[in-house]
């Protein structure tokens, strides 16, 4: 007898057991955060609508500039990223995600998978393989973007810093007409307060990421195998003094661990080797320090590795030390394939699987 | 055994030989082995899984990579006869063994057998692939002098 | 290394630190109480019957509430009712809205049946309500691990000691040496009574040790 059952339309992933068709999970969540879009923007243009058609500002109510700027952008944010979130993760595993968010972006898999390449378990390089140098091969891409969190304190300073003057007017003309709110006013110093500290992040980040500038690595050779020798080009924009540059190539094992709502992810610089070392440097505005260098992977070195929750990386470290700004680090990941042994074939054998019986 | 009340409680032991000694090898190469399954009594043994897998140990939760896998079933029971045998399988180009800090990568092969009642019993024997030395922390934590 | 309750040995080749999360992990260390002795399941669920179906055990990160909980599904497992093994369902609240999951999970037990949820926490005052009242309605058992007593029986306070880590690192693969009695009280220490946190230490120490034997 065949069963027919209704798509269950929200389904969670309880370790190895699921209590639904993920496809259809996804769906509903997709139209659970839909809807909280779909929400926003209509509040949006009601709430919207209803102040510019007021008389005037003084004639709207605290509550409905604060009804009108909170429960529109909650709604959109929470929707959007919602629908972000799940568009990224489509047909992704929850360990798949996860292992995507703890790894570099480059690592992603260009769609073969991570064990569908000649090395199992060794990240996929195409990423880093598809950024030309302009006088090396290859251009290396930062491990983590910093462009993106100068972003989102510059954000966080707009959004927040909107919230507080609007509830300064507010406060303002309540007093100018003679009605003192003191618990608006109450609440209004923690938000300055804070709506002082977020601008004065952003302009900081911003003007550090100015002042410093970015850092371009480029190398002669990828992917690399231990005992390689490669040449690598330095090049660090910013102004002013630096007292050190400095080059170096780091291997970093990672781990992470979950157990209830604990999760650790821990971090370990196991080895480092010193490439190059430049003191007392003067940038000048329009100009570029650059400085060419080169390093060995070290003959018994281990290769790159990446499981789910496990990995070993190589990457170059660029240590920073500018005059009047703090010191910083920017690291630029490596794959390095295993050492070669006898003749190296480009497709390795698909895992032995048979069901073999007893033939009784 | 694993858990199983009321059960007559048994010691099985696999004993597994490999064609090497030392038991390493390089990556791409062929690694052969014997095995026997004993002190089963009389037991009865339904299927009899062998596998060759590196798994991760450390810090992290444990990953795991299958290379090798192969189900010996029947039916009823397998007779002593089909509770030994040899195996073969070729070790892919990576990883290779690495004792890590707080990541290490091991190799080994397993024997599981699946008792009637639902009771089984894995028997896992390490081997390394490759060469590498183990690596060193840079920074060393603080030990109580003893 | 063989260990006859879980039906398995292991033949390492190379060095093995003991304080690795295989052998810590949940399930891989019997449960013990606060002074070190046997933590008993079957004693457990026996209370949480004559308590109405609904219990928690309560206590701080790294004090061993989810080691119990396993203990006491696993106990559940083997034990039959009535001549027919017991349904047992284990659920993790990762975040609140994990507990749509859990509620489908007691509604979809038989009668009898026990949920084990870890985390109860996340599912805040009202998620707590609506739990209990579905599984006593269903007629399932409720166990459950929270870091503050949140109106349910509580089974068990887990609390911590040195002489628990003592006998936790006892069950552990031999570390030979690598770590001495005055580590254990050490990571206890920097821990500050957190077991899982107190082993990651020790994990550590014991990798030390080896690489200075090493050199």
């Amino acid at each position: 007898m065949v069963t027919f059952r209704l798509p269950r339309l929200f389904e969670k992933k309880r370790g190895s057991r699921r209590t639904g068709s993920q496809a259809w999970g996804q769906f509903g969540e997709a139209c659970f955060y839909g809807s909280l879009l779909v929400a926003g923007v209509v509040f949006t243009v009601i709430l919207g609508r209803r102040i510019l058609e007021a008389p005037g500002f003084a004639s709207i109510s605290l509550w409905t500039w604060l009804l009108t700027l909170l429960l529109p952008g909650a709604l959109l944010s929470i929707g959007g990223s919602g629908l972000a979130r799940l568009l990224t993760g489509w047909g992704r595993s929850e360990e798949g995600m996860a292992a995507l968010r703890r790894f570099p972006e480059m690592f992603q898999p260009s769609g073969r998978g991570f064990d569908a390449n000649e090395f199992p378990s060794v990240p996929p390089w195409e990423n880093f393989n598809n950024s030309p140098g302009t006088m090396l091969r290859y251009r290396l891409p930062l491990e983590s973007a910093e462009s993106w969190s100068v972003f989102g304190f510059g954000l966080f300073a707009v959004l927040w810093n909107a919230v507080v003057i609007l509830l300064a007017v507010a406060a303002g003309v309540d007093f100018v007409g003679g009605q003192t709110d003191w618990l608006l006013l109450a609440i209004l110093v923690p938000f300055v307060a804070i709506g002082i500290g977020g601008v004065v992040v952003f302009v900081r980040a911003l003007v550090l990421q100015n002042a410093v500038g970015p850092t371009l690595i480029e190398i002669a050779d990828h992917p690399l195998r231990p005992g390689d020798r490669c040449d690598v080009i330095i090049g660090q924009g910013g102004i002013g003094m630096f007292r050190q540059i400095s080059l170096s190539l780091e291997l970093e094992e990672l781990a992470t661990f979950r157990q209830g709502t604990d999760t650790r992810t821990e971090r370990r610089v196991v080895r480092e080797e010193p490439v190059a070392e430049w003191r007392a440097i003067t940038i000048a505005p329009g100009h570029r320090f650059e400085e060419r260098a080169s390093f060995e992977v070290p003959a018994e070195a281990m290769h790159s590795f990446a499981s789910l929750h496990n990995a070993v990386t190589w990457r170059i470290a660029v240590r920073v030390e500018p005059a009047k700004w703090p010191k910083f680090t920017r690291h630029f990941p490596i794959v390095v394939l295993p050492q070669r042994t006898g003749p190296t074939l480009l497709n390795t054998p698909p895992a032995g699987i048979a069901t073999v019986g007893s033939g009784r | 055994m694993s858990r199983t009340a009321g059960q007559e409680r048994l010691e099985p032991r696999v004993v597994v030989n490999f064609d090497r000694p030392s038991r390493r090898y390089d990556p791409q190469e062929t690694v052969r082995l014997q095995y026997h399954v004993a002190g089963t009594g009389d037991a009865q043994v339904r299927m009899i899984e062998r596998s060759a897998l590196w798994y991760t140990e450390g810090k992290g939760e444990e990953d795991l990579g299958i290379c090798f896998f192969e189900r010996i079933t029947d039916a009823e029971h397998l007779p002593p006869t089909q509770r030994q045998g040899e195996f073969a399988f070729r070790l892919p180009a990576s990883p290779m063994t690495y004792e890590g800090t707080i990541v290490k990568i091991r190799w080994c092969v397993r024997v599981r057998l699946f008792f009637k009642g639902r009771r089984d019993f894995v028997s896992e024997h390490v081997f390394d692939v490759g060469e590498l030395p183990p690596a060193m922390p840079l920074r060393q934590p603080p030990t109580a002098p003893r | 290394m063989r260990d006859d309750a879980t039906g398995r040995e292991s033949v390492p080749g190379g060095e093995v630190n003991p304080f690795a999360t295989k052998y810590t992990r949940l399930g891989a260390v019997e449960p013990l109480e606060e002074d070190g002795r046997t933590f008993d399941p079957a004693a457990v669920l026996a209370r949480l019957e004559s308590a109405g179906g609904c219990g928690v055990f309560v206590g701080p990160h790294g004090s061993g509430k989810s080691t119990r909980l396993e203990a006491c599904a696993r106990a559940a497992e083997d034990t039959p009712r009535a001549g027919l093994s017991r349904a047992v369902r284990r659920v993790r609240l990762r975040r609140r809205w994990d507990l749509w999951g859990t509620l489908r999970a007691v509604l979809g037990m038989p009668a009898g049946g026990l949920v084990c949820v870890d985390s109860l926490e996340q599912a805040g005052r009202v998620g707590t309500f609506c739990l209990t009242r579905l599984a006593r309605l269903r007629g399932v058992e409720l166990l459950a691990t929270c870091h503050t007593p949140c109106g349910l029986p509580v089974m068990a306070m887990c609390h911590t000691s040195l002489e628990l880590l003592k006998r936790v690192v006892e069950q552990l693969p031999p570390h030979a040496g690598l770590v001495s009695q005055q580590d254990l009280a050490d990571a206890f220490s920097a821990a500050n009574g957190n077991i899982r946190d107190a082993l990651f230490e020790l994990y550590d120490r014991a990798e030390t040790a080896r690489s200075r034997q090493r050199s």
